[in-house]
Formats: structure tokens, C-alpha cells, sequence
């Protein structure tokens, strides 16, 4: 993780048995994202409209803009955190998702990039090693991983 | 990025308990089956010898051992032959495997534990750090996999 006056970012490679058309559709529509991800992500995916991550009854948990869009290979958003989880201002940020195949697996690197001095990155990054466990545990045995959220 | 003291971490967390995580680092038999055999008498001060593909690649001393939440060795690259890198020169660094159960949502099944891997003590610059921070990601998603399904993931390794 850097900590240079450059955006700092977070990134984490995780190889899953499955196809990449199918990590795509868990990283995109809400019937997969409500299992591993605890919310529905809501988004027509075209570039410049919103994202949301959201549950019945509560305010959004994130709210972004599509970056870019190339199923099944690159994905990316902006998000800003939309409900108040930390002491810590709201602060936007984007992620990257891309689905490659590596030693003839699909691998998925996600990369978080922060705003300078950002105080969000050791959080964010326990947060996506939960729930990028749990997206695989879901994708290669068919349950999400059982644990409980904190936020 | 920082050069003068690179580390790597990485974070999984796996549908298994605390022993039989740790049964499965310390038994050769398994570890051969997501990419990294590693064999010791897992004693503070022994050896470990690490093998990758039936050769031994790298070599440490095991410097902590408390089952079934830690481990700490020391770690030596020694094969070096498709790189003109030297990385057998850049000598000792240290691999951390920490162990923690996860608290499970009451009524669904479990257990779960969070595995965290520190691979740190490079030096400035070194060029190991770089390839190891390539490596540990497969290896580590192959660990979770054979753990959770049974199998390791269908790795097709470049020789």
C-alpha cells in the first residue's frame, strides 16, 4: 500500500474457479451481491449513471458513478460511503474490478484508490478481504461465507 | 510506492476451523497440493525445506510456532535459474501466518477463520518481494479452495 502524495491504493488478487461471464454477474447484479456483499447493488452499469448499494428500509450504503463498463473484463466506479459507519468525513473514492485468466484460472484484481492523506485504507482493505472471500466461497461451493457484518 | 522496507499482506478468510488450517500448512501432502510443499518438524530452530514442482526452491527456519493461531519462519529463495535477478542473494526475509477465528452468524453454518499471511524483512529494493507478491495471491486462493471444495483450483503453471 503507498502512502506517497500520489493516490494511495489497495489492491487484491484473488484467483476463483468459475468463468469469467459468471464473476462478472456476481460482481454486477444484486441477487449475488445480497449474498456475499450483504446489499443489492443497483446500477444500469452504463458509464456516468449511479451506483448503489442498498437494503430494504435503510439509506444507501455507497453511492457512485459508473466509470467504465466492459463485461466481462474491466469494471469500475466511484463510490462514496452514504450512510455514517466511521467517525471519518465522507470521501470519494473509485475501485476497479478486472477479470482476467492466469495459469488457466479466472483471476479478479480489484483495485481501490484513495484520495491523498486518505484515512479510509486499513478498513477498506479488512472489508474487501471479507467480502472478496466471501464472492468466491459463494462462486465455488454455492454459499457465501457465514460471518457476521459489522456495518 | 515505498521501496525501503517492502512487505506484502494478504488477507483470506475460509469456511474452516483453526486446527485444520494448521493441520493443513504443516502436512507436506497437502501443501504439495496448492503449490508449495513445505516440510519441517515444525520445532522452533528446525528447518523447512519448500518445494515447488519437486524441486526445492527455498529453504528457512521455523522462529514461532503456536498451533493453531501462529506461525513465523524465516524464508531464503534458492533456485534462480530462469532469472538473471539473483534473488538467492538477497538472503533471509520472514513469512507470518496468523490465524483467527471469525465470529458466525448465529443459525448458519460455520466455522470461519481469518488467515493473514506478512511476508516482510526484504530488503531495499529487493526484487523476491515483487515476484512473492505475485505468487502468494494463487497460492493462497488454491489454499482456500482445497480447504472449502476438496480440490486445489485447476492451476496450469508456466514452467
Amino acid at each position: 500500500m503507498s502512502t506517497t502524495a500520489e493516490k494511495p491504493k489497495f489492491v487484491y488478487v484473488t484467483h476463483v474457479n468459475t468463468s469469467p461471464e459468471k464473476l462478472w454477474d456476481a460482481l454486477t447484479k444484486p441477487e449475488f451481491t445480497r449474498q456475499y456483499w450483504n446489499y443489492d447493488i443497483e446500477s444500469d452499469w452504463k458509464p456516468g449513471s449511479s451506483v448503489k448499494l442498498i437494503k430494504a428500509g435503510e439509506k444507501p450504503k455507497l453511492n457512485g458513478v459508473v466509470l467504465r463498463c466492459e463485461p466481462p473484463r474491466v469494471l469500475a466506479y466511484t463510490f462514496v460511503p452514504g450512510c455514517k459507519q466511521t467517525e471519518l468525513p465522507p470521501e470519494k473514492s473509485s475501485v476497479t474490478f478486472e477479470i482476467t485468466v492466469e495459469f488457466g484460472v479466472t483471476k479478479l484484481t480489484v483495485t481501490h484508490e484513495f484520495q491523498p492523506d486518505t484515512r479510509y485504507l486499513g478498513e477498506t482493505s479488512q472489508g474487501w478481504a471479507c467480502i472478496l472471500s466471501s464472492l468466491k466461497s459463494l462462486l465455488e461451493t454455492g454459499k457465501a461465507l457465514p460471518f457476521v457484518w459489522t456495518n | 510506492m515505498k521501496t525501503d522496507k517492502p512487505k506484502f499482506v494478504y488477507v483470506t478468510v475460509i469456511q474452516t476451523t483453526p486446527k485444520k488450517l494448521w493441520a493443513a500448512l504443516v502436512n507436506p501432502q497437502f501443501t504439495q497440493q496448492f503449490g508449495m510443499r513445505m516440510e519441517s518438524d515444525w520445532k522452533v530452530g528446525s528447518r523447512m525445506e519448500f518445494r515447488w514442482q519437486g524441486e526445492v526452491s527455498d529453504e528457512g527456519v521455523v522462529l514461532k510456532s503456536q498451533p493453531p493461531k501462529l506461525l513465523v519462519y524465516s524464508f531464503r529463495h534458492l533456485l534462480d535459474k530462469d532469472h538473471k535477478k539473483s534473488m538467492n542473494a538477497e538472503g533471509f526475509s520472514k513469512v507470518t501466518f496468523q490465524i483467527e477465528p471469525m465470529s458466525k452468524s448465529p443459525g448458519l453454518r460455520g466455522p470461519v477463520v481469518r488467515l493473514t499471511v506478512t511476508h516482510d524483512g526484504f530488503p531495499p529494493n529487493s526484487k523476491l518481494h515483487g515476484e512473492v507478491s505475485k505468487g502468494w495471491p494463487t497460492i493462497l486462493s488454491s489454499l482456500k479452495t482445497l480447504l472449502e471444495t476438496g480440490q486445489p483450483l485447476p492451476l496450469v503453471w508456466r514452467n
